[in-house]
């Protein structure tokens, strides 16, 4: 194993550890699982459905438009961030217009600041390089592109809660 | 097809959807759903929709044109 490989574990593990302290500390009642009602658990599973197929189709394309070419990266595993982001994207936009990705027991407010600073964080790191020119090093995407995807992804979820609250509100 | 029956028996109780959904122990967005008609729910919440509202499942939930 790497020494990349070795750091990559550690960010996942510490990104894990944090994700469920803070989980626990924004639950209303103080409990790591998020509680959904049966509509929601419904909704949910077919927004993990539309995101496995966005995973397979976003693979696919990658590979047909030779994006999946290992040698544009750094560190090889990063390719797989461009699928888990649309994955991830996928899933939480399907979940946020069918009003199940906030659970009963989540405070909304405390989340969307926690993801606000997780997506200024990680749009940082990710931008900075494009204008130190440290994003391209000898024709090879380096790391802070995973943070770019990451970011970029959190504007995806940011855009969709406001849509939602102008539909919402529209509803109403 | 909107659930009316289930939006004025609550109306008549005073109750919002949120106090109806806290009740039942799920969101305000399934009762919202399920009064317009958007989702079928189980048995077992429509059983306790009628236990709040003191109806029986057939003045809340049974459809006569179905």
């Amino acid at each position: 194993m790497s020494t990349t490989s070795i750091f990559w574990i550690m960010g996942i593990i510490i990104g894990v550890l944090v994700s469920l302290l803070v989980i626990k500390a924004f639950n209303s009642d103080g409990r790591i699982k998020t509680k959904y009602d049966e509509r929601q658990i419904a909704a949910r599973g077919k927004a993990y459905m539309y995101s496995f197929y966005a995973v397979i189709i976003t693979n696919a394309l990658m590979m047909v438009i030779d994006v999946g070419d290992e040698n544009l990266f750094s560190y090889g595993a990063m390719i797989m961030s461009i699928p888990i982001c649309v994955g991830i994207a996928v899933q939480v936009t399907v979940s946020i217009f069918k009003d199940a990705y906030i659970g009963m027991n989540n405070n909304f407010k405390k989340y969307m600041i926690f993801m606000c600073g997780i997506s200024a964080f990680n749009l940082m790191v990710g931008i900075r390089p494009l204008f130190t020119g440290d994003m391209i090093v000898d024709g090879k995407l380096q790391s802070p592109f995973v943070s770019l995807m990451v970011g970029l992804m959190f504007i995806v979820i940011a855009v969709d809660f406001m849509i939602k609250r102008i539909i919402d509100g529209r509803e109403e | 097809m909107k659930n009316l029956r289930l939006k004025s028996s609550r109306a008549a109780l005073d109750m919002s959807q949120d106090e109806l959904a806290k009740a039942v122990g799920v969101s305000r967005q399934t009762i919202s759903s399920i009064e317009k008609g958007d989702y079928n729910p189980t048995i077992n919440l429509c059983i306790k929709i009628c236990k709040v509202l003191g109806k029986t499942l057939d003045e809340l939930f049974w459809d006569e044109e179905a």
